[in-house]
């Protein structure tokens, strides 16, 4: 971010522009325009990679330690049967991954979806990832996903919170 | 000579086959896990996630667990919720089948994109096997010997009919017993 900064200042003061200048002022506004974009992509992969590696732990989960689960989050599971508590899994699997294949398109935030947004990404990700590319950046930063789950007329996921020292987003599915 | 040696080969592969398929004994009969379901306890197995193709993919279960008794107000619980039909059905069977079938559907939409979640559930006495998510072949495969064909077929050709909503099928002469709507 400093550094896009620092390129565009110095060709707004700058009375006589050098073709070099030029050069510098062309590129960086080019990574402006290229981060928007390219941080957003960066964090959807991020976020996907996050869901579906929750799917994969959801799915491997057996039924005990799914009540382990959601006893850690407060609430009790006697009153559901194991078939109950697997229908739950299964149906809440698929929504996290509709929400990834949302992700994975790479459009969410376009999309008329209930989707919250908040924080923003800093340092030079956007210039790491203009050269490696969204998905190479997220395989090599994880974000952390929290999975809450509610019961009202039924047990279902409350809300998905994906965090790290700079971002934190929630969905609610 | 050389026919002999395929038929010796195709031998092999056939049994080296059976070997490799898991077989489960449960409500006196032997059930055929599915080749890529792994066993996450005693009773639960579970297919794995496929990321090439993740669109199309949906989880899939195999539960081997006891019958208390019809969950209709379960499944009322479900269709609650706006976004989600359900449809409880008990399947006609005869007083000589070994097994009682009741299959569940459970549809919703998120996200912009529909699904549905189909669950067999083959009950004898106060045992009961529940399969979700499995594909046609691989649920006649695991109830081969043991099920009637024609109820696991029934429940697939359900499936197909409520996909897209399950008032067709209601309207239908469907010969099932609706417990849910």
């Amino acid at each position: 971010m400093a550094t896009i900064q620092l390129l565009i200042g110095g060709v707004n003061i700058a009375p006589n522009i050098t073709n070099k200048l030029r050069k510098k002022h062309e590129i960086a506004e080019a990574s402006l325009k290229d981060k928007s974009v390219t941080i957003d992509r960066v964090l959807a992969a991020r976020m996907r990679n996050a869901t579906i590696d929750e799917m994969k732990r959801l799915s491997k989960m057996s039924m005990q330690e799914f009540r382990i689960l959601l006893l850690g989050q407060g609430l009790s599971a006697a009153r559901f049967t194991d078939q109950q508590l697997q229908l739950a899994v299964n149906i809440e699997v698929l929504n996290l991954r509709n929400i990834a294949v949302q992700l994975l398109q790479a459009d969410f935030l376009k999309s008329d979806t209930p989707i919250i947004i908040s924080g923003s990404p800093k340092g030079a990700l956007g210039l790491v990832a203009k050269v490696l590319g969204p998905t190479a950046v997220a395989n090599g930063m994880p974000i952390g996903i929290s999975v809450w789950w509610t019961y009202d007329s039924s047990l279902r996921v409350e809300a998905i919170h994906y965090s790290d020292k700079n971002n934190h987003q929630v969905i609610k599915p | 000579m050389s026919l002999l040696k395929h038929l010796c080969v195709l031998s092999v592969l056939v049994f080296a086959a059976a070997c490799q398929a898991q077989t489960r004994n449960y409500m006196g009969c032997d059930w055929t896990i599915p080749s890529g379901f792994s066993q996450k306890a005693e009773h639960e197995y579970s297919n794995s996630i496929d990321e090439n193709n993740l669109e199309n993919w949906q989880p899939a279960s195999v539960m081997f667990t006891s019958y208390s008794g019809p969950q209709q107000q379960y499944y009322r619980n479900l269709a609650a919720s706006e976004d989600t039909d359900v449809l409880l059905l008990e399947h006609t069977t005869q007083p000589t089948d070994s097994f009682k079938y009741v299959s569940s559907f459970v549809r919703q939409e998120s996200f912009g994109i529909p699904f549905t979640v189909a669950e067999l559930s083959i009950i004898k006495d106060d045992k009961m096997l529940v399969i979700s998510g499995l594909s046609k072949a691989d649920a006649l495969a695991l109830t081969s010997g043991c099920a009637e064909f024609s109820q696991v077929e029934q429940h697939y050709d359900v499936l197909q009919q409520v996909k897209n909503g399950q008032k067709d099928f209601l309207n239908s002469a469907h010969g099932m017993r609706v417990l849910v709507p």
